[in-house]
């Protein structure tokens, strides 16, 4: 790569060829103001905050668009382009409702921070007092155009990570307006709540329910983890305050999606509405009692004792870390069973390879419902361009970005379509057909597929050589290490035909009101351990710090049980 | 085999021409030509605009080249009859010069089109532009084959840059240079753009020129196609041009046809096709990133630029992007060569431009000129001067980016740079008269609102910027204004200028800056005095007329009185502005009737003439009523004219004393010994002041002059206050040799000895020579006339109608026995036989030098002038007149005995520096605008003391406005008075019968020339009747009524 030499205020610093003077000045420390930039979407040059002089060119150029070319003599700031950054700052101000004190994102928020390193204490222009419709239809977030500064990061993001393109712009002018689709309220759009908006949005126009007028950023701790709720395993940061998950975000350019989420991930477990249960419970002879956990499991070991470890079974969920998972198997051996098992494959091909693939063939597969953050790269890729062909359905939102569709079984039909493109790569999952599988193991490795499992940590327990649960054998005792899952409706089936079920789940409910014990686990944010997702990476969690679990970590209560068993 | 036909007619098919119904007009032709069975001999046929759309439908005969206008269906079998058949003009319907009222009957010899340099134009109008042979006949196509046979691409290229040719879009980047930048980008393919979104709001040349000749602009697009290397081009065309876009669809497809578009054009290996796309009609889209969006199918905006089109353009290839008259011109240079080219045009802006000029012009349309013809050549000599001849106030060009050029700038070469420097823009070519009844703020408030609402709305500076300015503006038009605000409007403006992102936000401000630069006194007038000098913004001004009043007279509410017969009503809401109803119903220059609405209509409500009814239906005698208790100060009132008199007035009515010290025997000033008894009677003005008088606390001192018999110290040990309005009674010298001779009179003096009643017997049967063009050189001639002169000369150095005299003047003038040598023959009809001629009118004539003989005048030695100078050339003074030169060898002698110089009046009062009063050069007293106050404290004064020589009514006005200064002064309160919005009575639905708004204006009775001109009895009888007057007054439109 070559380098290129410019002058930036009078300072020789070097640059790379296609780096833009923005990039230039970031590497070698020189601040420059912006607004609209957002580090991996497309410059547009609009916010004007980042005008610098460029030495021979006609007036002031945008740094975050301008190459950087070799010679170049920069002047990022002087008194013209101060005074004008400052006059562009109070033009915002003025224009719709910048009153910090009332805002959310005070504290936090870029236009804020601009305004202080400006010195602007007052606004010269007068204000506009618009008063904007506010679009509280989500439940998740809420979004208020009267702090809005249309620097269109948003819409950017919207299209240019997430794939949806639902947000756009509305109208010219001053009346100009960020809104979704045809200025639908965002509950009635085709927004899938992947909150990617959120996350780029420089002022308090688009925020969060959650974390929203209650403290600020500041006062929260910031941690990364890996999110549990599906088995691609985006890598996230956590907002906590007191061990309390507040706020979940993507980290862009990290992890099997590079920072894009959806909303299971970042908005669901943070609105989760099932009641912990923090104590085990064991219920004898029809009743209900609360109980130590040593109790609790001295019981369980004596009931395994009882019936014997043969007739016992050990299903453990998906959501299990690989350490809970392996002392399980310890505990249970070969009746060790996985409820939510993966189910496909494993693939060739890491999710980010889609984004230079030409062709993209999603067999059997329903992105839109069950792998939302896989979606958002097939439907960025539609959007550049990329031919998307969709065998049977992959969920209606990317069945609209298809430019082919085929029948599940049309092996024919895909082979030469994949034999066309020069990048081509498959996403198949659960649902592929057999024949259509056999089909498609043949291409490789010519072909780069991309194997998307269900059951969260499914490959990782799958890998410990725990086997799914088919549900048909007699057992006479249970032992379900369910963490957060929901229980299916197979197992549950199962249950009520068990002489013994020892329940180990976050959550009260059904099941564990109808277990002779209950054993409290621990929630997605107390977790510490291993995931493998569905690309076969392993995931890191971390447990929010200062959060007070309820319960020991899975495997260790496993562990317990195990040495008061031997 | 073709036909030769004798004849062609050729309907205009331009838009214009079109909603005014030129298909009807086309299809009778073809009726009527078939009804005599002249098919064989005369082809009907339609062309596109010819660019005079003011007069439109217009269909023009060949070969005769005759030229009718305003034609509609039903006129189209006389013209077969007469014209095809007999060879007869139907004059009717002939060209009629706007400004010398002359029939034109031939096309090229209409001064719109001669005073034209039609090149680009050149085939519309002539050609049909749906027949490509028509086109190809032109010499169409020629130069592509040129191109491709004997000129290499860089050739091509080459050509175009030696050309000089710049990009008629309005940038004026040089067009060569961007095709060869676009050539050397090794990225392929390469686009062909051309951008025809057209958006200013009046311009429409590009569109004219695209349903005219659309074939100019396929040819200019292959070529450059061919010299850049690229296959396809794209014309982006507003949807809004549905015409535009057939005529190009048709001019298309055949091209295809003929082979001259398409693969392998006229045999060689060279291909290229033309592809439309219909914009959506955003302004926006007419910047080239915003307009390459367009075509890409994203979001019409512009994005930052480098990197430019030829770089990254259309899906991100190299793209060269022309404006349609960049394009449609390339044949034509490739044709004649780029030295031909070269030749027109000036140093730095070659060949010519077009403009779309509209407005308040007498022709409006499109026209073309070479670049560096002067601004004011295009206004006055092709557009024909403004129309109704109001006053000329600005220009606005470059389309709602551009700025607006006053007066000073008439003499400005219209070329990229002059325009750039002058603080507005080339732009694509829209041109847009201003005259003054349009408020500059009000215009500028306008374009940016246009502008604002058309804003992208990416950047801030753009989006909230042009808000903010148009927030600001709008509070200035409502009298919401501060000064401050001024300067945040430059501030705001010079943001946009340097932040926006493209050019739209940093052309969005021109309008404002470059109407604070020329028209800062506009705005000042809005924010100091809650006043629109154009009487637009209807907050400030409740009716055109009644802020046109310098009194500020509530015209329409009287008017509306006088149409109910409520006589003394009307009377007493005159009187409380203007107490001189009875003389300004007869001498005032009406400025209300120059901006009365319903002259936009048809013609003024006659104004004037109902307040002189009025008067005439007044029971019982005036007294005017005294506001406020006696304060028991007095104010010295110097000079008894009508200033003077309405300050004591409104002083004795506030409850002071008054003293008028007047230098005369009578009260009256310049309307006692200015005006000749057949315009206003002494015994009207007597009357008139006796009333003023009524009010008591008024008294007089005649035969006093201030200066001589008292001085002002003296008069401030008897008043409190003073007031000086002591007129400009000198006069202009004639300032040429022999003015001292016996004989040599001012216009000024010898009306006065006229009012004196001095003997004036020896003026009969003598020859004389009035000098000048004014209201007093009118009265002079008339007097003299009356006085039995045996012939008099007006020799005035300008035209006819650069006169300052009031028009009705003139044609009195006219009237009453007179040849003309020069100028034109209004009042042919009425003209008095030849040996009655008694007043030769000497325009573009100026006097050297009185010739005496034994200390007596003998004649006027006189040189005639011309308007242009010695290089052809216009040149156009401060008052937006041509200036004139003397024409060498052209001078001649007029016999006369008497020469009197009525070139003006100037203030007569040496001695007022010693009272610490300050003057301005030519004489008049400086004072506080707005007080009145001179700069000695205590010391006020109005009238034409002030001003300059001005109207009765002028003084009225500035007189009200000092009595209450007076007052404010003598009560201690802070001058200026802040100021007050004029009042306006509550907005309500005002329903007009059709027959008052079909009514034409109402003529008073006037004295027939043959008769009047004996004696000095008064000319103008009034209206003949009160059904009369009520009828005429109910004409009035009642615009103070309108919502707001």
């Amino acid at each position: 790569m070559s380098i290129v030499t410019l002058e930036i205020n009078g300072r020789k610093v070097q640059g790379n060829l296609e780096d833009t003077i923005l990039d230039v000045c970031n590497k070698n420390g020189i601040h420059i103001p912006t607004l609209c930039h957002f580090e991996g979407l497309i410059d547009v040059g609009i916010c004007r905050m980042c005008l610098v002089e460029v030495r021979g060119a006609k007036g002031l150029l945008p740094a975050c668009v301008t190459k950087a070319k070799d010679g170049m003599v920069v002047t990022t700031e002087n008194e013209k382009i101060f005074a004008l950054r400052r006059s562009n700052l109070e033009m915002l101000f003025s224009e719709r409702n910048h009153f910090c004190m009332f805002c959310e994102k005070s504290g936090d928020c870029e236009l804020q921070k601009l305004a202080y390193e400006h010195g602007l204490d007052h606004v010269r222009y007068g204000f506009f007092w618009p008063s904007l419709p506010m679009d509280m239809s989500r439940k998740y977030f809420l979004y208020d155009q009267n702090r809005c500064i249309l620097c269109r990061r948003c819409v950017r993001a919207c299209e240019e990570i997430a794939g949806h393109a639902v947000l756009t712009v509305k109208d010219r002018g001053p009346k100009s307006m960020v809104c979704p689709d045809d200025d639908l309220p965002f509950n009635e759009s085709t927004c899938v709540s992947c909150g990617t908006c959120l996350q780029v949005c420089p002022t308090g126009a688009l925020a969060d329910r959650k974390s929203s007028y209650v403290g600020r950023q500041a006062q929260m701790t910031r941690n990364k983890s890996t999110c549990t709720f599906c088995s691609i395993g985006c890598e996230i940061e956590i907002s906590s305050r007191d061990g309390e998950p507040l706020r979940v975000e993507g980290i862009f350019g990290q992890g099997p999606t590079k920072g894009v989420l959806c909303s299971s991930g970042r908005f669901e477990p943070l609105f989760e509405c099932r009641k912990r249960r923090k104590s085990p419970l064991i219920c004898r002879e029809g009743v209900t009692k609360p109980a130590s956990l040593p109790e609790a499991l001295a019981y369980v070991a004596d009931k395994i004792k009882y019936f014997g470890i043969d007739s016992f079974a050990g299903l453990i969920s998906s959501r299990a870390t690989n350490e809970a998972a392996s002392q399980f198997k310890r505990l249970f051996g070969d009746n060790t069973f996985l409820i939510d098992p993966s189910g496909t494959p494993l693939g060739n091909a890491f999710i980010s390879d889609i984004d230079d693939a030409d062709c993209i063939a999603v067999v059997g597969v329903n992105l839109d419902d069950d792998f939302k953050a896989a979606s958002s790269f097939v439907k960025r890729a539609a959007n550049r361009g990329a031919n998307l062909v969709v065998v049977g359905s992959s969920g209606k939102r990317v069945n609209l970005r298809a430019s082919c569709h085929l029948q599940e079984d049309d092996e024919c039909n895909l082979g030469k379509i994949l034999e066309r493109a020069s990048k081509p790569i498959v996403i198949y999952g659960p649902d592929t057909g057999s024949s259509m599988m056999e089909f498609l193991w043949k291409l490789r490795p010519g072909v780069r597929q991309i194997g998307l499992a269900f059951g969260s940590n499914s490959r990782g327990i799958e890998k410990l050589g725990i086997k799914p649960w088919e549900g048909d054998k007699k057992y006479k005792g249970v032992y379900v290490l369910l963490a957060d899952l929901v229980l299916p409706d197979t197992v549950s089936a199962f249950l009520s035909n068990v002489d013994f079920v020892a329940i180990q789940s976050c959550y009260e409910g059904e099941t564990a009101v109808r277990a002779d014990v209950f054993l409290p686990s621990r929630a997605w944010y107390e977790r510490t351990g291993t995931y493998v997702n569905t690309e076969n990476r392993v995931g890191q969690l971390e447990r929010v710090p200062q959060s007070l679990p309820i319960a020991p970590p899975d495997e260790e209560v496993v562990l317990r049980l195990y040495s008061l068993l031997n | 085999m073709t036909n030769s036909f004798r004849a062609n007619i050729l309907c205009c098919r331009g838009t214009s021409c079109t909603a005014g119904g030129s298909r009807e007009i086309l299809e009778t032709f073809e009726e009527e030509i078939g009804k005599h069975n002249l098919e064989k001999e005369i082809l009907v046929s339609f062309s596109g605009c010819h660019g005079l759309c003011s007069i439109g439908p217009v269909v023009v005969i060949y070969p005769e080249d005759i030229f009718y206008c305003q034609v509609e269906p039903k006129d189209v079998p006389e013209i077969v009859e007469k014209t095809l058949l007999r060879g007869i003009l139907v004059e009717r319907l002939l060209y009629k010069d706007p400004i010398t009222e002359e029939v034109v009957p031939h096309y090229h010899q209409i001064p719109f089109y001669m005073n034209q340099t039609r090149i680009l134009l050149r085939n519309c109008g002539l050609i049909n532009p749906e027949r490509i042979e028509e086109y190809i006949a032109r010499d169409g196509y020629q130069a592509l084959a040129k191109s491709l046979y004997r000129m290499s691409p860089q050739h091509v290229i080459e050509e175009i840059k030696s050309s000089g040719l710049r990009g008629r879009g309005g940038g004026g980047f040089p067009t060569g240079l961007k095709w060869e930048l676009t050539r050397k980008n090794p990225k392929e393919p390469k686009y062909i753009v051309c951008n025809a979104d057209e958006g200013d709001p009046g311009a429409f040349m590009d569109r004219s020129l695209i349903e005219g000749d659309p074939h100019a602009l396929v040819e200019g697009m292959a070529i450059a196609g061919y010299a850049i290397g690229s296959k396809k081009g794209f014309i982006y065309c507003r949807a809004e041009y549905p015409l535009a876009i057939s005529r190009l669809k048709t001019a298309i497809a055949q091209g295809r046809e003929y082979g001259l578009l398409g693969e392998n054009i006229l045999g060689s290996d060279f291909s290229f096709d033309i592809e439309i796309k219909e914009g959506a009609g955003a302004f926006v889209c007419g910047e080239e990133t915003a307009l390459v969006a367009s075509i890409e199918g994203r979001r019409g905006e512009p994005r930052p630029r480098p990197p430019f089109p030829a770089e990254k353009g259309l899906w991100g290839k190299p793209t060269n992007i022309n404006n349609v008259k960049s394009y449609a011109i390339v044949p034509q240079i490739i044709l004649n060569g780029s030295e031909w080219f070269s030749s027109i045009g000036t140093e730095k802006s070659k060949g010519t431009a077009v403009f779309a000029l509209t407005g308040k012009v007498k022709n409006t349309g499109l026209l073309e000129i070479p670049m560096g013809t002067s601004l004011g050549e295009i206004v006055f000599d092709i557009g024909g001067g403004v129309a109704k001849d109001r006053k000329f106030k600005a220009v606005q060009t470059g389309g709602p980016l551009g700025g607006c050029l006053p007066t000073e700038s008439l003499n400005l070469p219209v070329d990229f740079d002059s325009l750039t420097a002058a603080g507005a823009l080339m732009g694509s070519g829209g041109m847009i008269v201003v005259d003054e009844t349009t408020c500059m703020v009000e215009l500028a408030r306008f374009f940016l609102q246009f502008v604002v609402a058309e804003s992208c709305g990416q950047c801030a500076p753009c989006r909230v910027g042009g808000n903010k300015m148009l927030e600001i503006l709008t509070r200035i038009t409502k009298g919401q204004g501060k000064m401050e605000d001024l300067s945040m409007l430059e501030d705001i403006a010079n943001f946009m200028k340097e932040a926006s992102l493209c050019a739209l936000g940093q052309g969005a401000p021109n309008p404002v800056l470059s109407t604070l630069r020329y028209f800062k006194d506009e705005y000042e007038r809005h924010i100091l005095d809650l006043r629109c000098s154009a009487g637009v913004c209807s907050t400030l001004a409740p009716s055109p007329c009644q802020s046109a009043c310098p009194a500020e007279v509530k015209i329409p509410i009287y008017v509306s009185l006088i149409s109910q017969g409520k006589y003394d009503e009307a009377l007493a809401i005159h009187r409380e502005s203007n107490p001189f109803p009875s003389v300004c119903g007869r001498v005032c220059p009406s400025f209300c009737e120059d901006k009365c609405r319903r002259g936009e209509v048809d013609e003024p409500v006659a104004i004037r003439d109902l307040k002189r009814f009025m008067t005439t239906k007044e029971t019982g005698e005036w007294v005017p009523e005294v506001h406020e208790p006696d304060k028991g100060k007095s104010v010295g009132v110097v000079g008894g004219g009508p200033g003077g008199l309405t300050a004591a007035l409104r002083l004795a009515q506030t409850g002071y004393h008054v003293c008028i010290y007047e230098s005369s025997h009578e009260l009256g000033g310049m309307m006692r010994w200015g005006i000749p008894d057949y315009r206003l009677p002494k015994d009207v003005l007597k009357s008139e002041i006796k009333s003023i008088l009524n009010v008591g606390k008024i008294d007089t001192k005649f035969n006093v002059t201030v200066g001589r018999d008292l001085q002002l110290d003296d008069l401030f040990q008897a008043h409190d206050a003073l007031l000086l309005a002591i007129g400009a009674q000198g006069s202009q010298a004639l300032g040429v040799p022999g003015f001292e001779l016996s004989g040599v009179e001012s216009g000024i003096s010898l009306l006065r000895k006229l009012n004196m009643g001095d003997d004036l017997s020896f003026v009969k049967g003598k020859r004389v020579v009035v000098v000048g063009g004014g209201n007093v050189a009118m009265d002079a001639a008339r007097s003299l006339l009356r006085l039995g002169a045996k012939e008099v000369h007006l020799v005035y150095r300008r035209e006819r109608k650069d006169m300052p005299a009031l028009v009705e003047e003139v044609e009195a003038t006219e009237e009453e026995g007179i040849h003309f040598n020069l100028g034109t023959r209004r009042w042919r009809r009425r003209r008095i036989s030849a040996e009655e001629e008694r007043v030769i009118f000497h325009y573009l004539t100026a006097p050297l030098q009185v010739i005496g003989s034994e200390g007596r005048v003998v004649g006027l030695m006189c040189q005639k002038l011309r308007l242009q100078d010695e290089k052809g050339k216009s040149v156009f003074d401060v008052s937006a007149r041509k200036t004139s030169f003397p024409i060498q060898g052209s001078e001649f002698i007029l016999d006369a005995d008497i020469v009197v110089a009525a070139i003006g009046q100037k203030v007569d009062q040496p001695s007022l520096d010693k009272w610490g009063i300050r003057q301005h050069r030519n004489g008049t007293i400086e004072v506080n605008p707005r007080s009145f106050m001179t700069t000695r404290t205590g010391v006020f004064a109005v009238g034409d003391v002030v001003s300059g020589p001005a109207s009765i009514v002028e003084a009225v006005g500035q007189a009200n406005k000092a009595a209450r200064a007076i007052d404010r002064f003598l009560k201690g309160l802070p001058l200026p008075e802040p100021p007050s919005l004029m009042e306006r009575p509550p907005a309500q639905k005002y329903e007009m019968s059709d027959e008052d708004a079909e009514r034409p204006r109402a003529k008073a009775s006037i004295l027939s020339p043959e008769t009047r001109v004996y004696d000095f009895r008064e000319v103008n009888l009034g209206f003949p009747s009160e059904c009369v007057a009520k009828a005429e007054a109910k004409r009035c439109l009642r615009c103070d009524l309108e919502e707001r």
